[in-house]
């Protein structure tokens, strides 16, 4: 009983932890636009999100060592550097655009400007990551986060026209006055929404900090091929609120506020309460995550003591790259730019990053010498591959896609 | 050799850059500004419309009305800014600018109706606010 409770809560948290602000902002500005059109990207994005989850999960369980640590081990200090490189500016964006969507939340429940609350919200997420257990932080977020099950609710009260949503997800074209840069810059970002490096890295060092062990192999899988479908749910929901209430207008979507909008409209104040606290917990759960992300990389790189399991003191240096990434992030923030502005930057950046985020996790995956008879299937393999063609074609698209179409006009 | 040609390149492509950016606004260029502010000016007026409707409704919290309304003011007053800030190269592009820039003026007006109406409770001044919305709307529509 008691494990069959600790595998719901545990799909309950990757439901809640799955959406972060790159996932709301992509997907309501993206249903705005193009309607249910660009659906598939996010079923593509979560089948693969699922393929690379399940490999770091089965490598922290069966290693008992993260990924990152076995890239540097397996293929050598200058190719981990690149990819430490690479996932790092591409999780300290990611960060700094939480740390916004924290404040942005807070603003949107008191009406003072997002950019007084920018400090304090970094300031708790530092104390958080300091003082809280890992595994309390992760399942607190987590389940706040489903609270944008609200979402899915507000798309059934609004009564969309389901055969019309339906129609454009089936019939993904571009709509008119559209062009195919444009809906090929939204395709990438919305991709990269469903991949970002920080979630695998999370994932992989979670299982560590958690004593992942070959027995937990099943709580993994479970975790990642459920919880992360259902979490994709979610964003779907935004996607079709957004294509409800916005496409038909020609209002496109700019702001976090605008996001919460159908739900206000179908659901009234209670329902307006709940998205606030929605947006809170799972852009304060990616702080978290992204931050801890961040530390994770750098001391698994350098060969650092890391983590939650042992006292802030014996991990200092760990601490400290933490504490000086919020830092950064923060910085990034005051300078006022906007935080969807970095959001859609993290997305482009992320996804010029992802094949050095996932081309070593699938060669880890395939090494005897970590795995032993846990190595990838040739299922898996298969997937793995065909991925990572797609992940190249995305990056490679990333940036001349941002340019043509202007950042998506 | 090979660094003074990536040095000649990034040089060439720095000034062909500049030299665009000074290249004087054709009328092409300046209907284009006009109607992407237009365009971004209407997605405001809409938004604040259904905020304002909620709000007429009871369906929003003051707090999320102060912030959608100050969000759409500044989308507006970048989209004034923008317009204005664009040299008008000649007579049909000023045609165009005269048209255009009131609506966008008004707009900003109305919308900060909304904002002053939803604070101090007055539901008449709302309900017209938003009604004038729908109008701008359809105005800022017509805008190619």
């Amino acid at each position: 009983m008691k494990r069959v409770f600790a595998i719901t809560l545990g799909i309950l948290t990757a439901i809640g932890g799955f959406v972060d602000i790159g996932d709301l902002v992509a997907n309501a500005v993206t249903g705005a636009r193009f309607g249910m059109r660009l659906a598939w990207v996010v079923v593509v994005g979560v089948i693969g999100i699922c393929v690379y989850a399940e490999m770091c999960g089965r490598v922290a369980a069966v290693s008992g060592r993260p990924v990152f640590d076995l890239v540097r081990e397996r293929l050598g200090p200058r190719i981990g550097l690149t990819n430490l490189i690479g996932s790092y500016l591409a999780t300290l964006f990611t960060l700094s655009a939480e740390i916004g969507g924290v404040a942005i939340a807070v603003e949107l429940a008191t009406s003072v400007h997002y950019l007084l609350w920018v400090p304090i919200a970094a300031f708790v997420v530092w104390v958080v990551i300091w003082r809280v257990k890992f595994e309390m932080m992760e399942r607190i977020f987590g389940l706040a986060g489903l609270s944008l099950v609200v979402f899915v609710v507000a798309l059934i009260q609004l009564a969309p026209p389901w055969g019309q949503l339906a129609g454009q997800a089936v019939t993904p074209v571009v709509p008119a006055g559209e062009d195919w840069a444009t809906y090929g810059f939204f395709a990438v970002a919305l991709f990269a929404a469903a991949l970002t490096p920080y979630e695998v890295f999370f994932f992989s060092s979670g299982g560590v900090e958690e004593r992942w062990t070959r027995k937990d192999l099943v709580v993994s899988r479970l975790n990642v091929f459920i919880g992360f479908p259902l979490g994709g749910l979610l964003s779907l929901g935004v996607m079709g609120t957004a294509a409800t209430l916005f496409l038909p207008l020609g209002v496109r979507v700019e702001s976090l506020d605008q996001v919460a909008l159908p739900v206000a409209v179908a659901l009234g104040k209670l329902g307006l309460a709940v998205v606030i606290l929605g947006f809170f917990a799972a852009t304060f759960g990616a702080a978290l995550e992204t931050g801890l992300s961040a530390g994770y990389t750098i001391a698994q790189y350098f060969g650092w003591q890391w983590g939650k399991l042992v006292r802030p003191r014996e991990a200092a240096r760990f601490h400290t790259v933490v504490l000086v990434s919020i830092l950064i992030g923060v910085a990034m923030l005051l300078t006022t730019t906007d935080p969807i502005m970095i959001t859609e930057y993290s997305l482009v950046f992320s996804a010029v990053a992802l094949p050095l985020t996932y081309l070593p996790i699938l060669i880890v995956a395939n090494d005897r010498d970590y795995l032993g008879d846990q190595v990838n299937s040739r299922t898996a393999n298969a997937l793995g591959v065909t991925y990572l063609v797609i992940i190249l074609v995305v990056a490679v698209a990333a940036v001349p896609l941002m340019i043509i179409s202007g950042m998506g006009g | 050799m090979r660094r003074w040609l990536l040095a000649g390149t990034v040089v060439v492509v720095a000034l062909g850059a500049i030299g665009l950016g000074l290249l004087p606004t054709t009328e092409d260029g300046f209907r284009s500004t006009a109607v992407t502010s237009a365009r971004d000016t209407r997605s405001a007026v809409l938004s604040t419309r259904e905020v304002g409707a909620a709000a007429l409704r009871g369906r929003v919290l003051q707090s999320y009305v102060n912030i959608a309304v100050q969000r759409a003011r500044d989308q507006v007053s970048t989209a004034i800014t923008d317009l204005v800030d664009t040299e008008v190269p000649g007579p049909s592009s000023q045609r165009l600018r005269d048209e255009v820039l009131p609506m966008l003026t008004r707009s900003a007006a109305r919308i900060n109706d909304v904002a002053t109406a939803s604070s101090t409770e007055d539901r008449d001044a709302l309900s017209r606010a938003v009604d004038e919305l729908s109008g701008l709307a359809g105005e800022l529509g017509g805008v190619r």
